[in-house]
């Protein structure tokens, strides 16, 4: 099923009500909606409070809160200490914290390391400064080949990793998340902490890409 | 050279995709979810853990479980279909909802779409 597809333009608003003409229900919809509407009988959960649950991470939450961790300790020493000693400490001061964030592990990329994240059990990510994972990071084929031929699927996202470079693969558990501090790219001096943000991307923070310089 | 190569062992196509411009939400390149049922899925799951009614732990092995019987073949995209069959399950499980009573619910939706009879 792709993004592109029938169920798409049920994305909007008033999808939950049945129009005289709308489509029949698939069956995952009419789960769902059992699930919730017999949940919601019962007092166990608010549909309110689902709205806001659902509106925070298509919104709110994201790699642009990651990026903003990386930007601050390319441009603060003490706090890039603070990070890699304490990530999930680190990360609460500027505000992320929450559903698998609670013991995040930052691990910094260097001219002699790369690191990578993976979950090889099912898709831990941290959610707060990351978001919720892309369908790759889920996929079968990702969480096993990254731990069992790193270097052969970095290449296949197009990051070569010299040889002199040791590569280290992070499973993510439950309990434990990673994030990648990546390298600043060269040509950023004196460059703001907005301006650096804008340069950190998703995939360099789970590690199957570098940030390149900035175009001048 | 060109910088993206070709996936050769069934990487999923998404990877060439996603790989190509790192999404940071708002360039509007990736969807969070691809449809609003599993966003409510996603979202009763958080609603009830939240609640205490189970631990990120055990939702974590119930998901874990559901990805790992669905093998090799399991490409990322179906990834809400079993989370939402985890669910149903742990929330069985942690009898917050009779099984029997999720099912009439269901059927009930279904006639009132003029689904099966």
């Amino acid at each position: 099923m792709s993004a592109g597809d029938d169920n798409h333009h049920n994305d909007d608003h008033d999808h939950d009500h049945q129009h005289a003409n709308s489509r029949p229900l698939s069956d995952p919809e009419l789960r769902v909606k059992a699930l919730e509407s017999v949940l919601v009988d019962k007092g166990l959960i608010d549909p309110a409070a689902m709205d806001a649950l659902i509106e925070n991470y298509e919104t709110r939450v994201g790699p642009h809160n990651g990026a903003q961790v990386v930007a601050h300790a390319w441009s603060d020493q003490q706090y890039r200490q603070r990070l890699l000693e304490d990530g999930t400490k680190a990360i609460a001061e500027l505000g992320f914290s929450g559903m698998e964030g609670e013991d995040m592990v930052v691990v910094e990329n260097s001219a002699t390391v790369h690191n990578v994240l993976v979950c090889t059990l099912c898709s831990c990510y941290p959610w707060p400064t990351l978001g919720l994972p892309p369908v790759w990071y889920k996929s079968a084929p990702y969480r096993s080949r990254v731990i069992s031929e790193p270097r052969k699927v970095l290449k296949e996202f197009g990051l070569k990793i010299g040889d002199d470079v040791e590569v280290r693969v992070w499973d993510s558990t439950a309990e434990l998340r990673y994030m990648v501090l990546p390298e600043r790219p060269p040509g950023t001096d004196g460059m703001s902490e907005e301006q650096l943000a804008a340069l950190v991307t998703r995939d360099a923070m789970i590690g199957v890409s570098l940030i390149p310089a900035p175009k001048i | 050279m060109s910088d993206r190569i070709e996936l050769p062992e069934g990487l999923p196509e998404a990877i060439a995709q996603a790989g190509q411009d790192a999404a940071l939400p708002g360039d509007g390149s990736e969807l969070v979810f691809n449809s609003p049922w599993e966003a409510k899925a996603f979202a009763i799951v958080l609603a009830l853990h939240q609640q205490g009614h189970y631990s990120w732990t055990e939702w974590a092995q119930a998901l874990g479980g559901e990805i790992r019987a669905a093998g090799d073949e399991d490409d990322g995209t179906g990834y809400y279909l079993l989370w939402l069959s985890a669910a149903e399950k742990l929330i069985a499980s942690k009898a917050l909802v009779d099984e029997s009573e999720l099912l009439a619910r269901k059927q009930a939706l279904e006639v009132a779409q003029g689904g099966p009879a």
